[in-house]
């Protein structure tokens, strides 16, 4: 208990404030000057000092500054109680001297002891602690302890606090137990369900499952399951039915369990999200009309060139002015332009239908060596290929591999300009842990991992998931190239090895990295064998290139001559 | 005034069976200079002053309406005719090879006498 020393030069003020503080919890000591309370204070523990400031032979100002400079005193809280003329100077005059307060007479009692209360949370914000360890109890039990009505009020305004919180925040919080019975649900519910907190607990779990999506209710059927059973706390978004009948996303999510009254019981939240999943909706159909814009436009753009050139040489060769040998050529030419439209639908099908094993009958090592060397020769654009002799084993169709990897060295070709640099780096790669590479993952194993590196413009990081689209090119809108189905075709064959494809760019500095990760053998079981060495002219043929050397001395010199 | 087989007619397309259909379609009437893409075209139109350019739109580096303006803004090269050829037959896009300056457009693929009759008008207007 609290022991508080009141100084006052008049009795009766003395005695209504003994009264006042021993009936609200504190004993009191009293003296009727400062200087028999300066005597008194040498031999009594005081946790406070109120005093009156106009008293004769010493004033409450002296008074405090004598406690404030006495090593013993200085330490305990002092309260003017005064009725004097001159406040606002007496306030100033008593914070100068070091008083922690100053109390006008006659004070309302609550204001009293609130400032009383005030000094001593200050002072020592752990009352409740001391108590514990040897106070006594109030002197009478209608009155509130000062410690208790701190305790209480702090209990109130958290409460208040608690309160307000649940009624303003946008969503709604809950507790369920384990038995789907929902024990505290907030007013808010209302407004996000249409359902009243009364409905919501009259219909329990099993009646709020009842109103998730078909498709979701076995997602959230789960989640709650192994809330209860495994510990793992709630974070699901699913469609609910609102009282209206229409639908909204609801995200939820719970703490971890905890007993009560020997029942398991869960908090959680739960918000409305269908704004963000909307949001989300509408990018992913802007995205997917883009990708079919530009898809429906390269393959516009490719077959308008394919029907250009064969009905046009078909109808050269019915022009009356030619001869038997250029008719002959037109129309050969028409049937190779044929040919290329049917290897279009060729790739069209590779990427779209199910994957056929690939056959595996040489080494990727051979398809990367001989495609790279083919690439540059001639080429100004310099170039690293680098392959270590213990090189793990790792074999690929050729013909296919060899598309795949054609297609991303001529990628890589297009993006530098001048100094351009490429570099094609093969090496071993144990992976033992799930790992993701460019928001691409790849699974524990061996692999090759095959790394194409140009210093050329770089592609911008929103764009790098589009780069595998058909027809997709990185180039500004209006000088979009129909750039066919290389890089679908690359990422379907790898894909179909059975190995990933991830590419990482940087556009500030420029470059782009291609990394595959092909399957390789475990190094004790790579016994390299004889491969089949395909021709080189068979793994780089380009139709088009064979059909320009063909008629290139044919028109190319037309204005020379 | 040139004769016919001394006008010089420039075609710009990247795709070479479509440049081989119209050298094939046009070299007897007319001296046919060749480009793969829009820097080669600019140079050849400035060393050489072609008669007519068949430009294509979609190229990979330099697109067909930034040759078209490149050709257009150069004192040398603004007075030769551009047909546009484009794959795309939509109002707006025509409208928009006009607005470049070129005097017309033939849309792929092109049947070749419409495209020889289109060059013959628009050489008959320089």
């Amino acid at each position: 208990m609290k022991n508080i020393f009141i100084v006052d030069d008049i009795k009766v003020n003395l005695k209504i404030l003994e009264v006042l503080l021993t009936r609200n919890g504190y004993n009191t000591i009293s003296a009727l000057s400062g200087k028999i309370a300066l005597g008194l204070l040498q031999t009594k523990s005081v946790d406070l000092i109120i005093s009156d400031i106009l008293m004769p032979e010493m004033d409450g100002f002296q008074f405090c500054r004598l406690c404030k400079l006495d090593e013993n005193l200085k330490h305990i809280p002092f309260v003017f109680y005064s009725s004097i003329q001159s406040e606002a100077e007496a306030r100033k005059l008593a914070r100068k001297v070091g008083a922690q307060a100053f109390i006008t007479k006659p004070a309302d009692p609550a204001m009293l002891l609130k400032t009383i209360d005030d000094i001593f949370f200050e002072y020592d914000p752990a009352p409740l602690a001391r108590q514990e360890n040897g106070g006594t109890k109030p002197h009478s039990s209608s009155i509130e302890r000062p410690e208790n009505r701190r305790e209480s009020h702090n209990a109130d305004l958290a409460e208040q606090t608690y309160n307000t919180l649940l009624r303003n925040l946008p969503c709604v919080i809950w507790t369920i137990d384990s038995s789907g019975r929902i024990t505290n649900i907030n007013p808010i519910v209302k407004e996000i369900t249409g359902f009243s907190m009364d409905s919501i607990r009259k219909m329990g779990k099993q009646g709020w499952l009842e109103r998730v999506h078909p498709s979701d209710i076995e997602r959230v059927r789960t989640g709650y399951q192994n809330l209860f059973r495994n510990d793992i706390a709630l974070d699901i978004e699913y469609a609910f039915e609102c009282q209206d009948g229409c639908f909204i996303w609801l995200h939820e999510k719970s703490g971890i369990p905890y007993k009560k009254n020997g029942q398991l019981h869960a908090d959680g939240i739960s918000f409305d999200d269908s704004e963000k999943k909307y949001n989300q909706a509408r990018h992913l159909k802007s995205r997917e009309t883009e990708t079919v814009k530009t898809f429906a436009g390269g393959l516009a753009h490719d077959l308008n060139n394919l029907f250009t050139g064969i009905a046009g040489y078909i109808e050269l060769s019915t022009m009356p002015s030619i001869s038997p040998s250029e008719r002959e050529r037109f129309l050969s030419n028409a049937l190779k332009i044929s040919r290329n439209a049917s290897d279009l639908t060729q790739d069209f099908l590779a990427v779209s239908s199910d994957p056929k094993p690939a056959k595996k009958d040489t080494l990727f090592k051979d398809v990367v060596s001989r495609v790279t060397n083919s690439l540059f020769n001639g080429s100004d654009i310099e170039y690293k290929l680098e392959i270590p002799l213990d090189l793990w084993s790792c074999r690929v169709d050729t013909q296919q591999m060899s598309k795949a990897f054609k297609n991303i060295i001529i990628n890589a070709k297009e993006a530098v300009v001048q100094d351009g640099f490429i570099e094609v780096i093969l090496q071993n790669v144990f992976i033992e842990k799930k790992q993701i590479c460019s928001s691409t993952v790849v699974d524990p194993g061996y692999y090759i991992k095959a790394t194409i590196r140009d210093n050329g413009r770089g592609i911008d990081k929103e764009k790098l998931h589009q780069i595998f689209y058909p027809y997709y090119s990185t180039k500004p809108q209006d000088i979009k190239k129909g750039v066919g189905l290389s890089l679908t075709l690359s990422e379907a064959i790898i894909t179909l090895h059975g190995g990933v494809i991830a590419v990482s760019s940087l556009k500030e500095s420029g470059g782009t990295t291609v990394d595959i990760y092909l399957p390789a053998l475990k190094p004790e079981e790579n016994a390299i064998g004889g491969t089949e060495q395909m021709p080189l002219q068979d793994i780089v043929a380009d139709e088009e290139t064979e059909f320009w050397k063909e008629n290139d001395k044919i028109w190319k010199t037309q204005y020379e001559e | 005034m040139k004769n016919r087989n001394e006008r010089i007619i420039l075609i710009v397309d990247d795709t070479k069976t479509n440049i081989d259909v119209l050298v094939q379609a046009l070299r007897k009437d007319y001296k046919i200079g060749v480009t793969l893409n829009g820097m080669d075209a600019i140079r050849f139109a400035r060393a050489n002053r072609p008669d007519l350019i068949l430009l294509d739109i979609i190229m990979p580096g330099m697109d067909g309406f930034q040759v078209c303006r490149k050709l257009k803004s150069d004192p040398i090269t603004k007075g030769i005719p551009i047909i546009f050829i484009t794959a795309m037959d939509k109002p707006d896009h025509k409208t928009k090879c006009l607005q470049y300056g070129a005097v017309d457009y033939i849309t792929k693929p092109f049947v070749i006498p419409e495209v020889k009759k289109r060059i013959k008008i628009h050489l008959a207007k320089v």
